[in-house]
């Protein structure tokens, strides 16, 4: 009557019968997958192309808003309204293209 | 030989093909036969989700840090896929109302499997705790950081799990002998 195993071997036999498939086949597959991507731009032009294009924006909005606040006729209750106006319009481009204005950082490394 | 982070380094900055072969090529083994070994016998679908751990992989690899071993890391994706995995099919189950079928069963009755038929019994997470710690070698810390849990609940997984297997493997054990 064979012996129960003990622990040792049983973790040897799990080093022994590990399962590790591999083949070339896998590789040309997972790289036959990914995404074709154009070269990156440096990060500091990506970092410049990114604040022209919230500042830009960030413009365009307040444009809009001096637009609408004239065609209303440029009282107090027209730049409520404008504002009010603004408040969603603001919250969208910032859903869109992610903060207009640059995030503090509150911890610093 | 060329590390793993010099690897890493020339993906995230040049977008380079060969050098993320390279990194599928090593670990590759590894995250294969973690998802064969908690996915059971079906060895393509195992693939599919082990292609998945890549490109994702490959995705967030500028969020890699390096606190651990990019094993370590792939296994965390490949486990994260395989309970979305799970989810999913509980989900199709309950909507079909049908019995899932069961592929490790398949395994139990082969006799010259003994080792797999019996870890294929073992609950999930002492499965997937003795696969990462003792055939891909990771560490208890780096096997729980793949696992999501704290690392004495890890430990806990191992000690039971290598229990439950030689009680599953003593000769006297009909189901997995059979």
């Amino acid at each position: 009557m064979s012996t129960p195993e003990d622990e040792d071997s049983i973790e040897r036999r799990l080093r022994e019968q590990a399962l590790r498939p591999e083949d070339a086949g896998f590789t040309q597959r997972v790289l036959a997958a990914l995404p074709l991507r154009l070269r990156r731009a440096p990060p500091a032009l990506q970092r410049s192309f990114m604040m022209s294009t919230r500042l830009g924006v960030m413009l365009g909005l307040l444009i809009a808003a001096e637009r609408i606040y004239r065609l209303m006729g440029g009282g107090p209750e027209a730049l409520v309204i404008a504002g009010i106006a603004s408040i969603p319009v603001f919250a969208a481009a910032r859903s869109l293209c992610g903060p207009l204005f640059p995030p503090i950082r509150r911890h610093w490394r | 030989m060329v590390d793993d982070a010099q690897l890493i380094a020339r993906v995230v900055r040049n977008d380079d093909r060969a050098a993320f072969g390279e990194l599928v090529r090593r670990h590759q083994g590894a995250v294969r036969g973690f998802l064969r070994r908690m996915q059971g016998s079906s060895g393509d679908f195992a693939d599919d989700l082990a292609q998945e751990t890549f490109l994702k992989a490959h995705r967030a690899l500028a969020e890699f840090r390096g606190e651990g071993s990019l094993l370590a890391w792939l296994c965390a994706i490949a486990a994260n896929e395989l309970r979305a995995e799970w989810r999913r099919r509980k989900r199709r189950a309950e909507f079909h109302e049908e019995c899932e079928h069961d592929e490790r069963a398949e395994i139990v009755d082969h006799p010259d499997r003994d080792l797999t038929a019996a870890l294929a019994r073992l609950p999930e997470a002492q499965r997937a705790a003795l696969a990462l710690c003792f055939e891909h070698g990771l560490t208890h810390e780096e096997a729980a950081a793949a696992l999501g849990c704290p690392v004495g609940t890890l430990k806990s997984h191992v000690a039971r799990g290598k229990q439950r297997l030689r009680q599953l493997l003593e000769p006297g054990d009909a189901d997995v002998h059979a």
